[in-house]
């Protein structure tokens, strides 16, 4: 049995050395995010955001493999401890079905912050709660069956 | 980054979503099993399982090989890989993104060095795709 688990929930998490409301303010305007969404290869030519809960966002990229927009609203805005939001690929028929959720939490580490992403992919928003369990839970047990 | 083609994705995302799907799948594990021996812990009529097994089916997560009037079914793992891909290209995307968030507050801040490199969380995001027998 292979012990490598499978399951479609991402984690990251990153240090950064800068004041812990300096880090969460690189999330509240789109100007600013802007300027560092997006891997080097991408690069946003439009969008907005209303950063506030229930506002929603969007971000037109143009990536090697064509121009896509990602776009969701925020579900939580916690200053400067958490941002919450969702995300979906708009322009992409593979992946534009699926809903996922995005969360920033933001730990003040005296000159340091340190920054959680998690993102978790998920059928519907509505189903998240109910299914979140079996779901990651059935990724594992089927992934250990498939090895 | 639009990730690459993955056109069952929607449709198992869907099928997993029943939890009487997922225990299905659970149940059928790396053996081959019938209909009628699948229904029986779910104490669920035949033409009901059937029902389920079609939408596992339709969605990719199940293949079907018939004998005769008999119906064996066995867990298809590919649309599961294409969901750990999806998350995958998310990853490549968001470490890609702050990276250029640490330049960002390095400009802001004037501290260079303004990132740690990425930490690796043990549990349940290395990016290996299982092998496929």
């Amino acid at each position: 049995m292979n012990s490598s688990p499978l399951t479609a929930i991402l984690e990251i998490v990153r240090t950064f050395k800068a004041p812990h409301q300096t880090v969460f303010d690189a999330f509240s305007s789109f100007e600013v995010m802007k300027s560092w969404m997006g891997p080097e290869a991408c690069k946003v030519q439009g969008g907005s955001l209303d950063f506030r809960p229930g506002g929603e966002y969007h971000f037109d990229m143009k990536t090697p493999m064509g121009e896509t927009t990602v776009a969701g609203h925020y579900t939580e805005i916690t200053p400067p401890e958490k941002i919450a939001f969702t995300w979906r690929w708009l322009d992409d028929p593979d992946w534009a079905p699926v809903d996922s959720l995005v969360v920033f939490e933001f730990n003040d580490l005296g000159d340091l912050t340190e920054l959680r992403l998690r993102h978790t992919g998920f059928p519907s928003l509505e189903s998240r709660d109910n299914h979140q369990q079996g779901w990651s839970g059935s990724l594992d047990k089927l992934e250990t069956l498939s090895a | 980054m639009p990730p690459s083609p993955a056109p069952d994705l929607d449709a198992a995302f869907a099928a997993l979503a029943d939890p009487t799907r997922r225990s299905i799948l659970e149940s059928l594990g790396t053996r081959e099993a019938g209909v009628t021996e699948l229904a029986a812990p779910h104490q669920m009529s035949l033409p009901a399982i059937s029902k389920h097994l079609r939408v596992l089916e339709l969605a990719g997560l199940i293949s079907r090989r018939i004998v005769g009037r008999q119906h064996f079914l066995r867990v298809n793992p590919d649309p599961l890989v294409l969901a750990q891909q999806w998350i995958e290209h998310q990853r490549v995307f968001w470490e890609g993104s702050l990276d250029r968030l640490a330049e960002h507050l390095e400009r802001v801040t004037g501290t260079p060095g303004s990132s740690t490199p990425s930490t690796p969380v043990p549990q349940k995001t290395k990016s290996t795709n299982p092998p496929q027998s």
